[in-house]
């Protein structure tokens, strides 16, 4: 029986007999077709392994000088497999989106044919559905795993695959950002406390196109009572909406951090330089850039048909941000709390349609200021 | 705007600290070479660190880079001819369309420092008088007093911005209300409405034709031409002759990776890379190959099963690597050529400006490879190319110099005239076996004759009394180097047969002459016996050798005499000067002209 390399950025099937023999040990066959697959996907693949103590709660990196409270959570579950019968964006098997990259800087904004825009909003209110079922789902005493686990089984009950899973060999199906964690934060064990926040990042592909959207819920009434943490969630959510306002045809998507910037200045907080919003669509990541920040050299003009994300990144202190060493999780340099918020959203004859819009009884929302 | 030059200036230099890294001291100050100029405090010592500016290729006013770059790319042209999103066009509308955005665009502070209004008109939206005083001048020889092209590129972009004018509101200058862009239009119509109706629009155009141009330099294969701010500050200085060897004075030199990807403009392409890609199984084995060629060493054989203790062995391989690799990473940044990026990663206030200001091959640079001179207020120059006669001088930088020791007179006009001449005495017959002639000098002779004289020219190094264009032509300087010049020597070859009749700037005639003269007077018998029949390139090498280049002094005498006359006819061509408002520059021009073709007369 041929098995699949249980290397993420190989993805091929092999009948090698080749397995790791830490997983063995612990009854779990992962199987690589040889010794290459399994040296260059190591760092990746021993995530999902005990620590050698045996700890099954441990800190990867203990040597790295964390910027705030929050450390990762180790081991992780391992990758969840996805059924034959759902369609494989071109990253899923190798982690490289070969399309994305060839596409990428030449220049062009999508503009979807009416027939395509069907379909993208069929998708994009599939990931609402998606997303709303994870924040029916966070409180204080579940793990981000959990999160993980339920968007996972939620998009395979619609068909969708988890866009962010294997993308780049992204090892979860969606990015959970706690606190501190500007973005891109991967599902581990960590224990949602009474008093964090976290954003849920929700991406899935799904009828030939990606939808993409987040948002930050409060963890407990602990969060909703903390003044700080409430004018930050509330201003990101504000500055969104406020950008999306601007959107019509003719909106240079320069002009969008500047909104975003003066909203986050005028309530004492600071804007996220290094990532972006952007088109989506056949492509998880395509032109144009989003920039939050003011005074950016963003390319392009809107114009009706196109379709992209503006998410937003706030901090409480400063804007500036570190990775960990996963190479994915992004915090703030201060260790200080960070909310984001994300719409997708099509650009129509004369403004702007949410594709990724709330529905009455979607869960979160804002909450008054303190 | 009310805003005065000084506060221009101030708003240009903080746009740079923010944007780019601009040397301290500079000053920017205005210069009677024209204009502003960039000043150093001082002689510098040249052990200094030489970079002037440095500014990251994100930064530029690039048509990739402007906010209309998605309009230009998605627009279908109404003429084939013109494409908006190339090159110069394209930054001509980026610029048009940035500096609509007043106060938004990103290039504000910098667009402010350019003078648009005042910047030049290119010579053929000149008056009709003008270009009248400028017949049987150089800029008429070499044609450039039509408009054409010039119209056509307004016209397409006319139609660009009203086609836009829904998303984008019309830039002032490209609003022709009274042309119905989008509809099916007779171009002779347009052109006469614009001719008539919006001459005022057409010179307001051709000034930012001239403002972009005169600025723009070449970046690389993805970026194509771009303004650089502050880069286009640094006046012209003219080359000199020495030792009839042309050699620039310039004070800067500017410098730019110009080898990236064109589709994604990075040095190592992404998108080639995995264009290789398309068989998953091929780059797997790749990955092999290179695999087991790195452990040659202890040829690891295909295991039959992963132990514990080979995990611990690769963790420490793989520690040792990445130690290795930290190394390695630590050594280029001490690269000597890299040491002013170490000192400008250090500015905390722009930490994301200190960053893409260390990856120098993302960049623009401007070095210092000459102090400035105490002579010139220590003002630091540019060359704007040390090979441009006055005519390119002026179209493209809309000034000329005197003396320019890269002008020339044409004699082609005299040459074709005479060449009609002879055939006017001929029967038809005759007449078709001399085109035979000049057919098969057009297609193997003058490639040949330029082959051998270059020889001869190498040979004959040490004592050589020719006219030698040897350019001292840097790799991207302002233009850039299109043909890989970069430290070898370049000599000057007419660009066609039909050019090489010329009077250089120190009264010599190009070799090339000579074989052209003697070919005309070849007897047609000759030609068909040596010339037809030569069939391989060494038995027309070995024609040419014998028949064109060889000739006798008392020949060469002749044919100084007749190259004396058709000087002499050019001469008595010059028009009367009219009253016309560029009378003074194109007097000069012509004066200039009129001293290189009395040089050779007075030689010969």
């Amino acid at each position: 029986m041929p098995s699949v390399c249980a290397a993420p950025n190989c993805g091929k099937e092999t009948e090698s007999n080749l397995k790791c023999p830490i997983c063995l040990k612990k009854g779990v066959s992962n199987v690589f077709c040889d010794q290459s697959c399994f040296r260059t996907s190591w760092n990746t693949h021993k995530s999902i392994h005990t620590a050698e103590d045996g700890s099954d709660d441990y800190n990867p990196f203990p040597t790295f000088s964390y910027t705030g409270d929050l450390r990762p959570h180790y081991p992780l579950t391992p990758r969840r497999p996805i059924p034959k019968h759902i369609k494989l964006p071109d990253y899923a098997k190798t982690g490289k989106p070969i399309s994305e990259i060839k596409n990428d800087r030449i220049g062009r904004i999508p503009v979807h044919t009416p027939k395509e825009i069907e379909k993208i909003r069929k998708v994009a209110k599939l990931s609402r559905e998606i997303l709303d079922a994870a924040g029916k789902l966070v409180k204080p005493g579940i793990t981000t795993e959990d999160i993980d686990a339920l968007i996972h089984k939620e998009c395979l009950k619609r068909n969708c695959y988890p866009s962010p899973l294997n993308y780049y060999n992204f090892p979860k199906s969606v990015c959970t950002s706690v606190n501190e964690v500007i973005c891109h934060g991967i599902p581990d064990k960590y224990v949602l406390q009474d008093g964090d926040i976290v954003n849920v990042d929700v991406s899935i592909y799904y009828l030939g196109f990606h939808s993409d959207l987040n948002e930050t819920y409060y963890v407990g009434d602990k969060a909703k009572a903390n003044p700080d943490v409430v004018r930050l969630v509330e201003t990101t959510r504000e500055a969104l909406d406020l950008a999306i306002a601007a959107v019509k045809p003719g909106l240079a998507f320069r002009d969008l951090g500047n909104i975003i910037e003066e909203h986050a200045t005028k309530n004492g907080l600071s804007v996220v330089k290094t990532y972006c919003g952007h088109g989506t669509g056949e492509l998880f990541h395509c032109q144009p850039n989003v920039p939050h920040y003011a005074k950016n050299k963003a390319i392009g003009i809107a114009k009706p048909g196109m379709v992209f994300t503006i998410e937003p990144m706030l901090n409480l202190g400063s804007y500036r941000d570190i990775q960990w060493p996963d190479n994915w999780t992004a915090t703030t340099l201060d260790g200080k709390f960070s909310a984001q918020f994300e719409h997708m959203m099509l650009v129509t004859e004369d403004g702007v349609e949410v594709l990724t819009a709330r529905f009455d009884d979607s869960p979160g929302g804002a909450v008054p200021r303190i | 705007m009310s805003s005065t030059s000084s506060e221009r200036v101030e708003s240009l230099v903080k746009w740079l600290h923010e944007n780019a890294y601009w040397r301290e001291d500079l000053r920017i100050e205005s210069s009677t070479f024209g204009g502003l100029g960039v000043f150093l405090p001082n002689e510098l010592e040249m052990a200094e660190d030489p970079l002037l500016l440095r500014i990251p290729k994100s930064n530029l006013l690039s048509p990739k880079n402007a906010s209309i770059y998605n309009l230009l790319v998605d627009y279908e042209p109404e003429n084939d001819e013109v494409d908006l999103a190339g090159d110069m066009y394209g930054v001509i509308i980026s610029v048009i369309y940035e500096v609509a955005l007043g106060s938004k665009s990103p290039w504000y502070a910098y667009l402010q420092s350019i003078d648009i209004a005042g910047s030049s008109v290119p010579v053929c939206l000149w008056s009709e008088d003008d270009k009248q005083n400028l017949k049987n001048s150089e800029i008429d020889m070499k044609d450039l007093l039509s408009d054409a092209e010039l119209i056509d590129f307004y016209i397409e972009a006319c139609s660009f911005a009203s086609a836009q004018k829904l998303v984008v509101p019309i830039p002032e200058v490209l609003e022709l209300d009274k042309i119905a862009f989008g509809t099916d239009l007779d171009r002779q119509e347009v052109v006469d409405t614009i001719k008539n109706q919006y001459g005022d629009k057409l010179t307001a155009f051709g000034r930012y034709i001239s403002a972009v141009i005169s600025r723009a330099f070449t970046i690389d294969d993805f970026h194509g031409l771009a303004l650089v701010p502050a880069a286009d500050l640094f006046n012209h200085i003219q080359p000199s002759m020495v030792e009839g060897k042309i050699q620039g004075n310039e004070n800067i030199h500017f410098v730019c990776d110009g080898n990236v990807c064109d589709i994604c403009g990075d040095l190592e392409s992404n998108v080639n890379e995995e264009e290789d890609e398309g068989d998953d199984d091929d780059d797997e084995e790749e990955e092999e190959d290179e695999e087991n060629s790195d452990e040659e060493d202890d040829k690891e054989e295909k295991i039959e099963e992963i132990t514990l203790d080979y995990i611990k062995k690769m963790e420490e391989e793989m520690k040792k690597e990445n130690e290795s690799e930290e190394d390695s990473d630590t050594e280029t940044m001490q690269d000597p050529e890299e040491v002013s990026t170490l000192t400008l990663s250090e500015d905390d206030d722009h930490p994301e400006l200190a960053a893409e200001l260390a990856e120098s091959s993302k960049c623009c640079d401007v070095l210092l490879v000459r102090p400035p001179e105490k002579q010139y207020s220590y003002e630091v120059f540019n060359s704007y190319g040390n090979e441009l006669s006055n005519p390119y001088l002026l179209q493209k930088y809309g000034f000329i110099v005197d003396d320019n020791v890269n002008d020339y007179c044409l004699l082609s006009v005299q040459m074709f005239r005479y060449i009609k001449d002879i055939k006017s005495k001929m029967s038809k017959d005759k007449a078709k076996q001399f085109d035979e002639k000049l057919d098969w000098y057009d297609k193997y002779g003058f490639e040949i004759v330029n082959g051998l004289i270059l020889e001869e020219n190498r040979k004959n190094k040490s004592h050589d009394h020719e006219h030698e264009h040897d350019h001292d032509h840097r790799c991207c300087d302002d233009d850039g180097c299109e043909d890989g010049c970069c430290g070898e020597e370049e000599e000057d070859i007419p660009e066609s047969w039909q050019l090489s009749v010329r009077v250089y700037y120190n009264g010599d005639i190009p070799k090339q002459v000579y074989p052209l003269l003697n070919l005309l007077d070849l007897s047609y018998n000759d030609f068909k016996r040596n010339f037809k029949s030569a069939k391989t390139e060494r038995k027309r090498e070995k024609v040419v050798s014998e028949f064109l280049m060889a000739r006798e002094e008392k020949t060469t005498e002749s044919y100084n005499k007749l190259i004396k006359s058709w000087a002499k006819d050019r001469l008595a061509r010059y028009p009367e000067l009219v009253a016309s408002p560029h009378r003074e520059l194109i007097e000069s021009l012509v004066i200039q002209e009129k001293k290189i073709l009395a040089k050779f007369i007075d030689k010969h």
